[in-house]
Formats: structure tokens, C-alpha cells, sequence
């Protein structure tokens, strides 16, 4: 049978033991995964534009510019950080997406199929940052 | 459920309900722009059924809802990130509502993790990139949050609602 709900912290405790093991499991594996990504994560060296999965262009992040991507896109490197300063989309969340400058960070337009990815110097993640 | 025209109003009406929660779902600009978190709000409609109906009710409402929304106000991708979050996210709280050890409101968390988990999954196959994986983390705590809440609103759902259903 269903457990019958009680909100009382003292039963709480006793019923929900299973709850309790489950909740904190889920909670440690996100921190380790938080841990684990920020341990991965270095300031990066270029920007590398993908449409459809395929390499359009890489850009290094010490140079600002102002780069179109397609027809529909505007991405534009300032202090060492990449944004979408101009898309043509209407949900426009890419532009909001925040600044990307650390190895990993993406900025994703899913309806022009547009992926900016930061990447380091040696080309990809390295873990012994 | 005794009459089969009454599981098929119930189901209808269930799906219905599913549908409309994931149109004010869909109104609802992003709080945070990170692509994939949302509250999940039709998964109310989705625990409700799993707990008050059955397994197969659970997943047949919840494939409609999905196939339904996506022709009304999604697109392809949309879809195949929403099947692969739905179905997921149900196979685990029909897994851990078979153990029977956990309440409603932990399963309905479970189940925002592994939407969320099918979400970087599907992502990584449609962009062909790993570098989502860094969203891991964001995706696995909006995944317990939103779980949690849809979670404690089904419960209290399930004990004011229902039982008429399947008398």
C-alpha cells in the first residue's frame, strides 16, 4: 500500500527514510557534477561556430570583432567573451544566453541550428586544470 | 474502472487536461535561458494518471500529450526532446512506484531528473556535441526543483481528486 502522507517532522523522518536516501542521492549527484564541470572549465582561447553539427568557422577570444554567422546571426567577441548580439529568431535565446568565455560554455540557437562553443587552447577540456 | 466508456472519457479528459497544461506551460517565457529547463507543468496531468489509473493510462496520455502539443505549438525537434524527456521520466517513476518505498512527491522528483537527463541525451544527438554535457549539473537541480514541486502539487492533487474516477 501507498504510504499515507504525514507533513509532521517528527514522523516525517521514520516514514520517508527511503524518500530521504533518494532526495540526498539525487542532491550529491548533482553536486558532484557541479564539482566535476567547474574542475573541467578554463578560460578559452577561441570560439568555435558550428551549423548542423558542422565546423562554419573558429574565432580566436583575445581579438573583439563582430562576426556574421549565416544570414541570421551576429556573434560578437568583446574582453575576451563571446555573445549573440543579433539573432533573426523569435524566441531570441541565444541573445539572452549569457556572455560565454570559459572552455564549454555554449551559446545554442536551436532554430537556426547554431552552436558557439568555447574551446581551449590544446583544442579541447582539459581535466588537470 | 468498471464502464469502458468512462476510462475513455477519463483518459480523454486527463489528456485534455495534459494538453492545456502544456499550452500555459509553452506561454510562460523562461526564467532562466538556459535551453531545457521549464517547470514541467503537464507532468501533473502524467503522475495523476500514473497513480490513479495505471501504467499503460500513464504512458498512453502522456505520448498524446506530447504528439499533440508538439503538432500545436512545437516543432520536429521539440518533439524528440519532449518524447525522449516523457518517456524516460515515466519508465523511472513507474520503476520506482513499483518499489513502492517512496512517496509521490520523490517519484515525481526522480522523474524531473530523468527528463532532464533525456534532454542533454537528445541534445548530444542532435547537435553532435558533448559540450552540453555541461549543462549536466544546472539540468539535474532544475530537475529535482521542478520535480519536487510537480511532485507535492500531485500529491495534494491525489488526495483531494480522484477517487470518483475509478469507481
Amino acid at each position: 500500500m501507498e504510504e499515507k502522507k504525514s507533513f509532521s517532522p517528527s514522523s516525517f523522518l521514520n516514514k520517508h527514510r527511503a524518500d530521504l536516501v533518494l532526495i540526498l542521492s539525487l542532491i550529491l549527484i548533482c553536486a558532484i557534477t557541479f564539482l566535476a564541470v567547474s574542475l573541467m572549465r578554463e578560460e578559452g582561447e577561441a570560439v568555435r561556430v558550428e551549423i548542423d553539427g558542422e565546423l562554419y568557422a573558429t574565432y580566436p577570444l583575445d581579438t573583439d570583432g563582430e562576426y556574421r554567422i549565416g544570414e541570421k546571426n551576429v556573434l560578437t567577441v568583446k574582453d575576451g567573451r563571446a555573445y549573440m548580439s543579433y539573432a533573426d529568431c523569435p524566441d531570441k535565446t541565444c541573445v539572452r544566453t549569457r556572455a560565454a568565455s570559459k572552455t564549454g560554455d555554449t551559446i545554442i540557437c536551436l532554430p537556426n541550428r547554431i552552436s558557439v562553443t568555447v574551446i581551449g587552447g590544446e583544442g579541447d577540456v582539459d581535466l588537470e586544470s | 474502472m468498471k464502464s469502458n466508456t468512462k476510462r475513455l472519457t477519463v483518459l480523454a479528459l486527463c489528456t485534455a487536461a495534459a494538453l492545456i497544461l502544456s499550452f500555459i506551460e509553452s506561454q510562460i517565457p523562461p526564467l532562466i535561458p538556459i535551453p531545457g529547463i521549464k517547470l514541467g507543468l503537464a507532468n501533473l496531468a502524467t503522475v495523476f494518471v500514473l497513480y490513479r489509473l495505471g501504467a499503460k493510462e500513464a504512458f498512453t496520455v502522456s505520448a498524446l500529450r506530447v504528439i499533440l502539443s508538439s503538432l500545436l505549438f512545437g516543432s520536429l525537434s521539440s518533439f524528440f526532446y519532449a518524447i525522449a524527456g516523457a518517456m524516460l521520466s515515466l519508465s523511472v517513476m513507474l520503476i520506482l512506484k513499483h518499489l513502492r518505498i517512496f512517496s509521490k512527491a520523490v517519484v515525481s522528483v526522480a522523474g524531473g531528473v530523468a527528463h532532464n537527463i533525456a534532454q542533454i541525451g537528445v541534445s548530444m544527438l542532435i547537435l553532435q556535441t558533448d559540450v552540453v554535457i555541461y549543462y549536466l549539473p544546472a539540468l539535474l537541480l532544475s530537475g529535482i526543483i521542478t520535480g519536487a514541486v510537480i511532485g507535492v502539487a500531485s500529491a495534494f492533487l491525489l488526495n483531494k481528486l480522484g477517487e470518483e474516477l475509478i469507481k
